[in-house]
């Protein structure tokens, strides 16, 4: 079990041995036999964010990076676990204490056309959630919709359009409006930019960036694109699985990265320069089942690494030598020094 | 890598060796209320053997639109206008639909984006391979068939045995992109292959074998390609030669060396520059202002210049600029800049 961390008491946002399975497959038969299978989804995360700081969460389909993001804002219910805000748990708030805490932490969609209703009006997509919290009269939640508006970006004469009448960048920025209606604190962005141009993406994570500071927001960025991740974080967490193999500063993962499943992924990105060509063999394989997943460390299947004690044992979280952490029983962990900076994880 | 790739690279330079592939004039619209729009214009492209072509851009800029006209896989109400799509000396356009049918799949085949919508999910992949098989391999006889398809899997990494009563939904997406890529290559005939954003719905670690394999079937069969895609690293690791496009027109024709050291058209050298570096640096990302002109827009000079860094002043406003030689490799620019010797500056001015 997770040890109280020395951070947790100023991470705005502290999350503790999260677990988030789901039934999937078979009839009610297989459900009284108990032969219903479970997809661990998130699988013990552990992590703190701390305020004003951007952590990103990087990691293939499947890997729970999308879950751990709903998760956190109970939008997917937590089998087991806490998430707790400035303090606060979440993860026992009833459904009405909730609703109110929503408006402190807030969520940006990946696909802009789908995440928003077709037959609103701008104006009424970001007002909606000031409707819901009940804030303001009719003329000021208008006032502040025109506010935030020009907050990301986008002339007031866009209030009265509809969604398809707007480019796919332009509606992008009408999600962050919205996300931002309320004043949240914390924001998690899932994918925002994958969905974009690249002459368009550029923009969009500039206009988060910018808010970030303007604002003082805490961000929890889960991307695929390395680059972006690159741009924006402060802290990376790698995923594999349900369960962070590796995180630290943003500088400690790129520098040196560690667990073996963050070198392939660094390695395997194509780099938009010709002459850096790969020559380098490819990692191997997929990425096995969230179902049926392999015992002992779930890497180890495609682990050029992968020694005997793997295959029983999953490694536990710890620091190694350049100071973020990993979880690799063929990496030499490093003693924890006194005042430890690194990121509060413990045993997943 | 291929010694296809520093000497002339275009349709006008002299080919060392003939194309495989030759098209020039390509024009496509669609119906939009009543009334066509043009999706490609001017469009040409010339492949050779063993070369892997790619063809870039954005949204809305008519690449896959080109690469469905080359096929033949537009129907009415789409029209496409060409003045010759060739494919090893033979023009496409004249064949009855019962050649194309032969032709599509047999000498020239495609694999798309998702490959999950390409397979019909009622059908096993056996039957499925099976068919392709029928339609283009009369060399061989209906027993030798899933014998042939185990050999075909096994050369893009799958291990077909008791696999082909299975359905495409049993398959993860991954593999199911390199059966796709079987399927394409079931042909002995085949000599292009045109490949649809074949990555982009897939993980980076899947991805990069994916590449790989596509370059060994390359190396191995000296397939030519035309690689359709809009992310500039996937041109980097891959291509000899790249068909920048923007707004359904060329802009840019060049070697992918050339192309990614001295970009030749503004657009191109602003769309590497808003590509984030990783590792980041910590600067501020370039952004493209603006954005894409509709289809049906009525512009009269050159369509980048209102997002242009590089404008010259009112001509890119009045004159629409050729696509113009640069050099003698066969290169070429859509740019007044081209023909008035000024350099592509590089941007310096952020805009956001």
């Amino acid at each position: 079990m997770s040890t109280p961390a020395p951070d947790a008491a100023t991470a705005l946002v502290s999350v503790r041995d999260l677990k988030t399975h789901f039934p999937v497959g078979g009839g009610l038969l297989a459900k009284a036999r108990g032969k219903q299978q479970i997809v661990h989804a998130l699988d013990g995360v552990t992590v703190d964010i701390m305020p004003r700081e951007t952590l990103a969460v990087i990691g293939e389909s499947g890997s729970g990076k999308s879950t751990m993001g709903r998760s956190i804002l109970r939008l997917e219910e937590p089998t087991s676990g806490s998430v707790s805000f400035r303090g606060k748990d979440v993860t026992s708030l009833s459904r009405e204490d909730l609703r109110r805490q929503r408006q402190h932490m807030q969520m940006v969609f990946q696909n802009p056309y789908s995440s928003v209703n077709r037959r609103n009006r701008l104006v009424d997509i970001i007002s909606e959630p000031l409707r819901v919290h009940g804030v303001g009269d009719a003329a000021s939640r208008r006032a502040r919709s025109v506010e935030l508006l020009e907050l990301v970006g986008l002339n007031p004469d866009f209030l009265h359009r509809y969604p398809h009448e707007v480019s796919g960048g332009q509606l992008q920025r009408v999600g962050i409006a919205r996300a931002l209606a309320t004043g949240p604190e914390f924001l998690v962005a899932d994918e925002p930019t994958a969905s974009l141009d690249v002459s368009v993406r550029a923009q969009v994570m500039n206009l988060l960036k910018d808010l970030k500071e303007e604002l003082g927001l805490t961000l929890m960025f889960i991307s695929h694109d390395l680059a972006v991740v690159s741009y924006i974080a402060d802290h990376v967490a790698v995923m594999y699985l349900g369960r962070i193999v590796e995180v630290g500063t943003r500088q400690q993962l790129e520098s040196e990265p560690q667990h073996p499943y963050t070198r392939a992924l660094f390695a395997a990105a194509p780099k938009p320069d010709p002459r850096q060509r790969k020559t380098e063999p490819v990692p191997l394989g997929e990425v096995p089942s969230a179902i049926d997943r392999p015992a002992g460390c779930h890497y180890r299947p495609r682990c050029p690494l992968a020694m005997d004690i793997c295959e029983v044992e999953y490694p536990r979280l710890e620091q190694k030598a350049h100071g973020q952490q990993a979880a690799c029983h063929a990496v030499p962990s490093a003693p924890l020094p006194a005042g430890a900076t690194a990121l509060p994880l413990t045993t997943a | 890598m291929s010694t296809t790739t520093t000497d002339g690279a275009t349709a006008d330079a002299a080919p060392a060796v003939p194309e495989v592939l030759r098209v020039t004039g390509l024009q496509t619209s669609y119906q939009f209320r009543g009334t066509p729009v043009p999706a490609v214009q001017e469009f040409s492209l010339s492949v050779r053997p063993g070369e892997i072509v790619g063809l870039v851009g954005e949204s809305g800029s008519g690449k896959s639109t080109a690469l469905k006209s080359i096929l033949g896989m537009l129907r009415p109400p789409a029209e496409v206008v060409a003045d010759e799509i060739v494919l090893d000396g033979r023009d496409l356009r004249g064949l009855s639909a019962d050649e194309a049918r032969r032709v599509r799949g047999g000498e020239m085949s495609m694999i798309f984006q998702d490959p999950i919508n390409s397979f019909n999910p009622a059908w096993t992949i056996g039957s499925q391979f099976r068919r392709v098989l029928a339609l283009h391999r009369p060399d061989l006889r209906r027993k030798e068939y899933d014998a042939e398809i185990i050999r075909l899997l096994r050369g893009v990494g799958i291990d077909g045995n008791g696999k082909l009563d299975s359905y495409p939904f049993q398959f993860s997406q991954g593999q199911l992109q390199r059966i796709m890529i079987a399927v394409a290559c079931a042909s002995k005939d085949l000599k292009v292959l045109l490949a649809d954003e074949p990555t982009t719905s897939l993980d980076v670690t899947i991805e990069a074998q994916v590449l790989d394999l596509l370059r060994t079937l390359r190396a191995e069969r000296g397939l030519a390609m035309v690689l359709v895609t809009h992310d500039l690293s996937v041109v980097a690791e891959m291509c000899d030669k790249v068909v920048v496009m923007y707004a359904g027109r060329i802009v840019e024709v060049a070697d992918v060396f050339d192309l990614f050291e001295r970009p030749q058209h503004p657009y191109t050298a602003q769309l590497l520059r808003a590509i984030p570096g990783f590792p980041h640096d910590g600067e501020r990302l370039y952004a493209m202002r603006g954005a894409v002109p509709g289809l049906d827009a009525q512009i009269r000079g050159c369509r980048f210049a209102d997002r242009c860094d590089a404008k010259l002043g009112s001509i890119c406003d009045t004159q629409a600029p050729d696509l113009y030689p640069v050099g003698d490799q066969g290169a070429r620019a859509a740019c007044h800049r081209v023909v008035t010797d000024l350099p592509t500056p590089t941007v310096q001015e952020t805009s956001r």
